[in-house]
């Protein structure tokens, strides 16, 4: 059917480990026996304009497409996919495959697929979660992608084995023809122990890690052991995406992380699953499976993994569960504590209390799991006091840095609404209004339940928190600085616009 | 306010060992120990920047040592500091051998088992989690890449945030 593939991921995606969908697509290439070459956009990037300018393109890459108010960057932007796309093109592959992790990538992967474009006609299948994502328009990325003529299919949802089939010459439904008038998704599957396993048999290491924990993490594949989530925050749309929480079996689990060591001697692992423990039952086991097969194999006894994880109260996370963690290798988690009020999380859905919090780090502290905590500042419903119970977190929690209980947190933005999510679906019931609805909405919305939370101080609610974390210590991933400071012009506007002055100015002109 | 605590194994020789408590020369608590496992917490609510905490050991004499025919001490009356914790959070080792021992006008660095009349200084920072946390980046740094900002670029980015609330207070509401 096809004798040559290019496998692309898409740019603007933190660069600690080697994109999953790279590997998925290079297991289902070897399966088929189809020469493939491996492309990270992302890596090429960063490699071809340093790390520092890195910083700054994925800033004005983050939404649907580049917005900068320095026209030298976007410059830079077009000239780096076109040198790229010469690069994709000059490998004569007669399908290239791109996989976008989420709606953050989808500016990167319209600009490589026009370069590719004007310069080939192979043949283009587009996948991963952010090409199912909903636009503005109503539209998915791929649908959008399509109509502009970028690309030939594009799989909606799961595309374990339909990429598959699609390599046997079968097209199942799910993947989408350019021409098709009406899209169909993949069915999800149901079982997820079947599925043809990932490698990273080609795939350059050296290109990955960043510094977590005082250390450069080089070598750490990615491995998914649930798809879907048991909770349903409010802010999140996983559960729009995966309509049911579904896992592999501790024994799947296990023989992958087993066959990625043989191939590769790789000993770092992260669970991309939205929830390492979403099932307890399936959390206890993996960690019991891991604890046999290192007890009897000693070269695996450095095997470490981390992932995301959901606190529970005590009574659900016995101190027998820490101890499990700690002798199956867990190295460390990021959990996603999102306020220090109670009152918010309650709205959230997150179903824990701050005594839950206390526990969870007296444990860690004690069985030595590292913690990278997740945090939102003004939310809809955050009031000053809120607010001020969240300041209060990282100040009683600080002292956790101490012995690496907490190696960091994240302040990526204000609050965004993301479109599918509940938080969205409740606009009504919250006052909420969007204007101009993208799919993240960051600054472009008020609430009339909660006036006082204005687009102005939501950014000093969170510049708050980002000098207090600063001063603290906190470690970061991302930089809260190089946000405000290439966003200030739009934000000014933005404050500017939603003014009380000049709303009354424009009901005057009215 | 933040409590330091420091654990202790002593051993008894016709008595157990005495110490004194120091904070910048202030007395703050006088420790007779009367079993082996012990502990002292001293609340740290001082004014930001340069501390020294003292332990004095005292009252030893020779009744506080056996020998036997040959000069060997078959006891003594002995204090080894085991751990050091910031409000109950552990500190990495190398904390207590910051520590300097002092006694007959000799100095012994890094020694945590004390068997003379003398006394054992360790200076610190308040506010004291944030100094732990410098001390511990800067250790952890002499063997990894920097994660951390140093103090210089901390200072700069604080300036930088500084500038962008002006910004923001001077934006209308």
């Amino acid at each position: 059917m096809y004798s040559k593939a290019v496998l692309i991921s898409s740019a603007n995606v933190i660069i600690d480990r080697p994109p999953a969908g790279l590997a998925f697509l290079a297991g289902i290439c070897e399966h088929n026996g189809l020469e493939y070459e491996i492309f990270d956009l992302n890596v090429y990037i960063k490699d071809m304009a340093g790390e520092e300018v890195w910083k700054q393109i994925e800033v004005v890459s983050a939404f649907m497409e580049f917005t900068s108010d320095n026209p030298a960057l976007i410059d830079l932007c077009n000239q780096l996919a076109n040198t790229a796309a010469d690069k994709i093109v000059s490998y004569n592959p007669d399908l290239i495959a791109i996989t976008s992790l989420s709606h953050m990538q989808i500016a990167w992967t319209t600009r490589i697929l026009q370069a590719i474009r004007e310069r080939s006609s192979v043949t283009i299948i587009a996948g991963g979660p952010g090409i199912s994502y909903e636009q503005t328009t109503g539209k998915t990325a791929g649908k959008i992608l399509a109509e502009k003529n970028l690309l030939d299919y594009y799989v909606l949802g799961e595309g374990d084995y339909v990429v598959d089939n699609f390599l046997k010459g079968h097209i199942e439904p799910g993947v989408n023809h350019k021409d098709d008038h009406n899209e169909v998704w993949v069915p999800q599957i149901d079982n997820l122990d079947n599925v043809i396993l990932p490698t990273y048999r080609k795939i350059n290491f050296n290109n990955y890690g960043i510094y977590v924990d005082g250390f450069k993490l080089p070598q750490t594949i990615n491995i998914t052991g649930s798809r879907g989530c048991v909770r349903r925050c409010t802010f999140c749309d996983v559960g729009h995406l995966w309509k049911k929480f579904r896992f592999r079996s501790a024994d799947n689990i296990v023989s992958e992380i087993l066959k990625h060591f043989d191939e590769t001697g790789c000993i770092e692992y992260f669970f991309n699953d939205s929830l390492i423990n979403g099932s307890l039952k399936q959390f206890r086991e993996v960690m019991e499976r891991l604890s046999e097969v290192k007890e009897h194999r000693k070269e695996l006894r450095s095997i470490r993994y981390s992932g995301q994880f959901i606190l529970r109260p005590k009574e659900q996370h016995p101190e027998s569960i820490f101890e499990l963690m700690k002798s199956s290798g867990c190295n460390h988690i990021q959990v996603g504590i999102e306020s220090g009020s109670e009152r918010v999380r309650e709205h959230m859905g997150k179903k824990f209390s701050n005594d839950d919090i206390a526990y969870h780090f007296e444990m860690c502290d004690k069985y030595g799991i590292k913690n990278f905590i997740l945090m939102f500042t003004a939310y809809p419903t955050e009031t000053p006091e809120d607010h001020q119970e969240t300041l209060d977190f990282y100040i009683k929690n600080q002292k956790y840095q101490i012995n690496d209980t907490i190696i960091g947190t994240n302040l990526i933005s204000p609050v965004v609404i993301l479109k599918n999510t509940p938080l969205y679906h409740m606009s009504n019931e919250l006052g909420i209004e969007i204007h101009d609805t993208e799919y993240a909405n960051m600054s472009n919305w008020t609430s009339s339940s909660n006036p006082e939370l204005t687009v102005k101080q939501r950014y000093k609610r969170y510049v708050e928190l980002a000098v207090l974390t600063t001063k603290l210590r906190y470690p970061k991933v991302t930089d809260e600085l190089v946000f405000l400071e290439i966003n200030t012009e739009e934000i000014k506007k933005e404050i500017k616009r939603q003014s009380k002055s000049n709303i009354i100015l424009l009901r005057e002109e009215k | 306010m933040n409590n330091l605590k420091i654990t202790f194994n002593a051993s008894e020789c016709n008595g157990w060992p005495k110490l004194r408590v120091l904070i910048d020369n202030d007395l703050y608590e006088d420790h007779l120990f009367s079993s082996t496992n012990e502990s002292i917490t001293v609340p740290i609510e001082f004014l930001d920047g340069r501390h020294i905490l003292e332990l004095e050991i005292y009252g030893k004499t020779s009744a506080n040592t056996k020998v036997d025919s040959a000069g060997n001490i078959i006891q003594d009356q002995l204090i080894e500091l085991v751990d050091m914790f910031i409000d109950d959070i552990k500190l990495p080792e190398y904390f207590k051998y910051i520590g300097v021992y002092k006694f007959n006008d000799q100095i012994y660095p890094q020694a945590t088992l004390w068997g003379c009349n003398g006394s054992w200084t360790w200076e610190f920072f308040t506010p004291i989690v944030t100094w732990a946390i410098d001390k511990k980046n800067d250790n952890a740094e002499k063997y990894n890449p920097p994660t951390i900002p140093s103090i210089d670029s901390l200072n700069d980015k604080l300036k930088r945030f500084t500038a962008i609330e002006e910004l923001l207070n001077e934006l209308p509401d």
